[in-house]
């Protein structure tokens, strides 16, 4: 087996109350990923992603088409040992605190139990929460609300993870956190889907896109592939000068090039964002 | 397989246990139960009665509108909130949520009721207690003759197993129908049950078409006069173990029913 995920002629329609066709949310979708790939779905706000990924889930049915999700059909119980879901806008129960939640999924989970206390321990570990821990659901914020979200799909150690707009709401910092989780599955080999409309985080996590419009796929591929402005060169260079400059713009007219641009590059928003509040944080803790 | 299916009803006992409506019909219901000890205008024979009647009036309807609520709210607001999305990624069937999301709220409407029937006891226990004293017979706390008790517990019982049906019913209806349209829909289904009984005798003395209309009215609805038995009890009626068996078994039967219905649609069902 080696695609995780084979989706051929997908449509999905849904239906008003009368049975009568209302919304064509995915529309002859054909797609496929491979073990180890981290999978992008791009597409504005109502472009069918999440109806994808529920569709992946056996949450909701096709209208038509066929999935495999590990090689089997997605209502297929046994599968759902290996496979994580972050919805999202989703609640756990409010009435239990972080410990109770991991242990009720873990059971649902049939991890036995000296196994489950090992794994909430970690999990809790790498999302954060363990200074949080006892306390009820119902009064976390939305950053602890989507970290324990994440545990809750951490905690199985599945092979498949399908994430749905993971970071969205989310400040830059926590929002970092879950990118870095992310990247800590593509190290440990998991399969990795995630929905997005943040441009810019597709483009620093994923390794494949598709991005859908309408239902439809207009376009996929591998995100250095697409993203090359094949024909044009980068050269980025420390200690130069103003003359230095200038004879390097000689040579590349005298080796018929064209030069386009030359300046200071500049650091993301993001990363100067995340740089400053880290500053602070341990000039605090010092 | 079985040990899933705990672990939602367990889950699912407990949300129920935090939910209000219980904290404020409980003490609506004992209020109710406590506030007979204080009538005292009646002769010493009808005092007791309208004490057993009272009592398990509020008993009965308590646990009717608890079943229903509570029954209509838990797969609902699992839906509504997305806490199922989470839940059935995980490796448990439909049949196993629904069986344990059916159980844990059984679980909690027997509870509730017995709960409630204790205050009612050490209510009336006290009320006897009072009064004998007053009459001047020999008191002894913790009345009631040995036969009363038994026919109690019967009533009890039987109360419990109407509020498995009104569970079951309002997890099938809420395959359907958000809360509020299934809280109404589940008062006058219970209303029609009590009316099935005349349904029945008109299905036998109607015409044709009327007598097949009233006979699958008959047999469609649950007969939820079968289960009110506080009458016969207050004036001291014995009501036969096989009755009470066999009323159990109708009731048992007909929650299975509804359970199986509920989660064969719940298989189809797009969350
Ligand atoms: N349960 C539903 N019933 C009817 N239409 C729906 C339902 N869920 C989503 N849709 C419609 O399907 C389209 C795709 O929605 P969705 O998958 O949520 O998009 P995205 O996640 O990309 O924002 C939208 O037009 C949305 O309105
Ligand atoms: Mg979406």
């Amino acid at each position: 087996m080696d695609h995780v995920i084979e989706i051929k002629g997908l449509r999905k329609v849904y239906r008003d109350f009368w049975y009568r066709p209302k919304v064509i949310a995915i529309d002859r979708l054909d797609m496929e990923v491979k073990k180890g790939e981290i999978f992008g779905f791009l597409g504005p706000n109502g472009s069918g992603k999440t109806t994808a990924l529920k569709l992946m889930l056996g949450l909701i049915f096709p209208t038509s088409g066929k999935i495999r999700i590990l090689g089997k059909v997605p209502t297929d119980v046994r599968i759902k040992e290996q496979i994580g879901y972050m919805p999202e806008e989703s609640y756990l129960y409010g009435f239990l605190n972080a410990d109770e939640t991991l242990d009720f999924y873990g059971k649902l989970n049939g991890i036995p139990r000296a196994r489950r206390k090992e794994r909430i321990e970690k999990v809790l570990d790498i999302v954060g929460l363990k200074h949080a821990r006892k306390r009820r659901l119902s009064d976390y914020s939305k950053g602890m609300s989507r970290r324990i979200s994440l545990a809750q799909v951490l905690l199985k150690d599945p092979d498949l993870v399908l994430l749905d707009e993971p970071t969205i709401g989310l400040d830059p910092v926590v929002s970092r956190e879950v990118k870095d989780v992310i990247l800590g599955l593509k190290s440990e080999g998991k399969t990795v889907v995630l929905s997005s409309h943040l441009l810019s985080e597709v483009q620093t996590v994923c390794d494949k896109i598709a991005i859908l419009c309408e239902g439809k796929l207009i376009k996929e591929g591998n995100v250095d592939e697409l993203l090359t402005v094949n024909g044009e060169t980068e050269i980025v260079a420390s200690g130069l000068k103003q003359e230095d400059i200038s004879r390097i713009k000689d040579v590349i007219s005298s080796s018929g090039g064209k030069f386009i641009s030359s300046g200071h590059p500049k650091e993301t928003l993001e990363g100067l964002f995340i740089k400053s509040i880290k500053e602070k944080q341990e000039s605090k803790s010092n | 397989m079985t040990s899933k299916i705990i672990t939602i009803a367990k889950t699912t006992f407990l949300n129920a246990l935090r939910k209000r409506v219980f904290q404020i019909i409980f003490i609506f219901g004992v209020i109710i139960i406590l506030s007979t000890q204080f009538f005292t205008f009646f002769t010493f024979g009808e005092e007791i009665k309208i004490l057993k009647d009272v009592g398990m009036a509020g008993i009965t309807f308590f646990s009717l509108i608890i079943s229903i609520v509570i029954g209509s709210s838990q797969i609902q607001s699992d839906l509504e909130k997305k806490t199922i999305y989470t839940v059935l990624s995980c490796p448990v069937s439909r049949r196993q949520y629904l069986i344990g999301k059916a159980i844990g709220v059984i679980c909690y409407v027997t509870f509730a009721i017995l709960l409630l029937s204790l205050v009612f006891y050490i209510a009336l226990s006290a009320k006897t207690y009072s009064i004998e004293k007053k009459v001047g017979e020999e008191a002894r706390f913790g009345f009631a003759t040995f036969a009363y008790n038994v026919e109690l517990l019967k009533g009890i019982y039987l109360i419990i197993i109407k509020g498995g049906i009104l569970v079951s019913l309002a997890i099938l209806l809420s395959m359907f129908f958000h809360q509020t349209f299934n809280i109404i829909a589940c008062f006058l289904i219970y209303i029609v049950g009590h009316l099935t009984q005349i349904a029945g005798n008109l299905a036998e003395s109607g015409g044709k078409v009327i007598g097949l209309i009233m006979l699958g009215f008959y047999y469609l609805f649950p007969n939820f006069e079968f289960f009110n038995i506080s009458d016969y009890i207050a004036v001291g009626k014995i009501i036969s173990f096989r009755y009470v068996f066999t009323v159990g078994a109708y009731g048992i039967l007909y929650s299975v029913m509804l359970i199986y219905i509920a989660s064969e649609l719940f298989s189809k069902k797009e969350v």
